[in-house]
């Protein structure tokens, strides 16, 4: 950990700790917001140009299609990046800043030891988090350089915050950004091998609309819970345990 | 007059004997073992939301497209029209079973009935924290349970079907569990009932008024659609982060 990694954590800690309503707002913010903004964002990329394919499912022609792709694209790099960030943070055990750096906290002490017990002292290194956000970042920027860099920016904002609130270092946020970027740039680069599986995949979308859409709303409403129901189900089916 | 009290005390009689019965039947049921009554705490408390959330969208994407049915009983339009009803009638029943609730001083079973409670104590004593105890008639959940179930009959039978028998069950949990008597959940079950009977009467008086939301939809997706997730993610936390926000703008905390 170098010095700028605990300077910068202090600084933005002061930022938040300004008073208890900031302290709160940053809580609050840094929790669910993010994922469901995530999810937002996918459903906007989804229905932005309509709510039907064309029937010659070409990218070049049809940007509902080219649209839907890059929803499945950035899904497949961030779950792939959020997985990764999981199992490194197991393999290397980097306590949080909240474990030993003294912070500003100006809440109730066993308000804050709830926080504290919710998120655990260890395991900072990367941050699962930044991954998923970097990877949705990275699929904006598929779409529209524009829409690409409201991504960073909504991204460092939200990665900021939890610097402040001791989540996280610094560097924990720059290795889950380049690990999401990674992960879609995987998802990029083998989605032509991967089209005989996902244009059906798509059709059904227009086939059963109803039955396709009430199941991509479990789908979101888990991201929104950071995959805690999917990593479940592994759990319950395989016996793989995902930690986190 | 007479008659008339004798029955009205009869009546009331045994329906405080029946709902003491199935109370018992049901707490016995979901107190079988510790890991039953575990699984009955998180799936009673989440997962009707959920899945109310996602019966939503099943709603909003059936039906066939254009004017006239082929497939289905109805169009994609009137499907839609009917989500609009069933979430206009879910606010009108929560208005109406809470403003029941602050009438009717009714103390929920875990504060008067002796229960089978298989957890240590001191898990079961946070679990009562988060309740209120008094104001159990009628349940808010039975509102939203048996509206969702109600509206997916008036679109699909068979799925309303299941969506009934899928509210008995999540019923039976929070019976047992000691959060309601059976009667609060009838009585829930009614009042949506009832407010979804009153809003789909006068839902061709207000379909004009459905179409323009629904033409939004059509014309702004990129806006709309991700409103609609946010409604509906919140609906599925019961709420929380509306009630959280508004807690946060006034400086003290709003029950919901």
């Amino acid at each position: 950990m170098g010095l700028w990694d605990y300077t910068l954590v202090l600084w933005l800690n002061q930022l938040i700790a300004y008073n208890e309503r900031t302290f709160f707002a940053a809580l609050f913010l840094s929790d669910r917001v993010p994922w469901v903004l995530c999810s937002a964002v996918f459903v906007a990329l989804w229905f932005i140009h309509g709510e039907r394919m064309a029937r010659s499912l070409d990218e070049t022609q049809d940007p509902v299609y080219r649209n839907r792709l890059v929803v499945v694209t950035i899904l497949l790099g961030a779950v792939f990046a959020f997985i990764v960030a999981r199992i490194l943070n197991v393999l290397w055990d980097r306590p949080r800043p909240l474990a030993w750096m003294e912070l500003q906290v100006p809440i109730a002490p066993e308000i804050w030891q709830e926080v504290v017990t919710a998120v655990g002292l260890g395991e900072a290194f990367p941050s699962d988090h930044t991954a998923f956000w970097g990877a949705v970042t990275a699929g904006l920027f598929l779409i529209s350089r524009r829409a690409g860099w409201a991504g960073v920016a909504c991204t460092t904002f939200f990665a900021a915050l939890r610097v402040a609130l001791g989540y996280h270092y610094p560097s924990d946020m720059v290795a889950g950004f380049a690990l999401g970027l990674i992960g879609v740039a995987l998802a990029y680069a083998i989605r032509r091998r991967l089209i005989w599986l996902v244009n059906p995949f798509l059709q059904l979308f227009d086939h059963r609309p109803a039955l396709m859409y009430a199941f991509a709303m479990l789908v979101l409403l888990d991201i929104t819970q950071r995959f805690a129901w999917l990593f479940g189900l592994l759990a319950i089916l395989f016996g793989v345990h995902i930690p986190g | 007059m007479e008659i008339l009290t004798a029955w009205a005390t009869w009546l009331l009689h045994w329906t405080l004997v029946a709902d003491t019965a199935l109370l018992r039947w049901a707490n016995a049921w979901v107190a079988r073992s510790p890991k039953a009554f575990y699984r009955a705490l998180e799936i009673s408390h989440r997962a009707p939301w959920v899945l109310a959330a996602v019966a939503l969208v099943w709603m909003w994407f059936w039906g066939d497209e254009g004017v006239v049915p082929v497939r289905h009983r109805l169009t994609r339009l009137e499907s839609r029209r009917r989500v609009l009803t069933v979430i206009i009638s879910l606010v009108g029943g929560f208005f109406g079973a809470r403003a029941l609730q602050a009438i009717i001083p009714r103390l929920r079973p875990v504060a008067v009935a002796p229960l089978q409670v298989p957890i240590p104590p001191h898990v079961w004593d946070q679990v009562r924290a988060s309740l209120e105890l008094q104001g159990a008639f009628p349940s808010d959940h039975a509102v939203l349970l048996f509206v969702i179930a109600g509206g997916l009959y008036t679109v699909c039978r068979r799925l309303g079907w299941f969506a009934g028998l899928a509210a008995v069950y999540f019923s039976i949990l929070r019976v047992g569990l000691g959060f309601h008597w059976p009667t609060d959940m009838v009585g829930g079950a009614l009042v949506g009932w009832g407010a979804l009977a009153l809003v789909i009467f006068v839902e061709r008086h207000v379909s004009r008024l459905w179409d323009w939301v629904i033409l939004l939809f059509y014309r702004y997706p990129r806006v709309l659609y991700p409103l609609g997730f946010v409604f509906l993610f919140d609906l599925s936390q019961k709420f929380s982060a509306l009630f959280g926000l508004i807690s946060w703008v006034l400086g003290h905390e709003v029950s919901h």
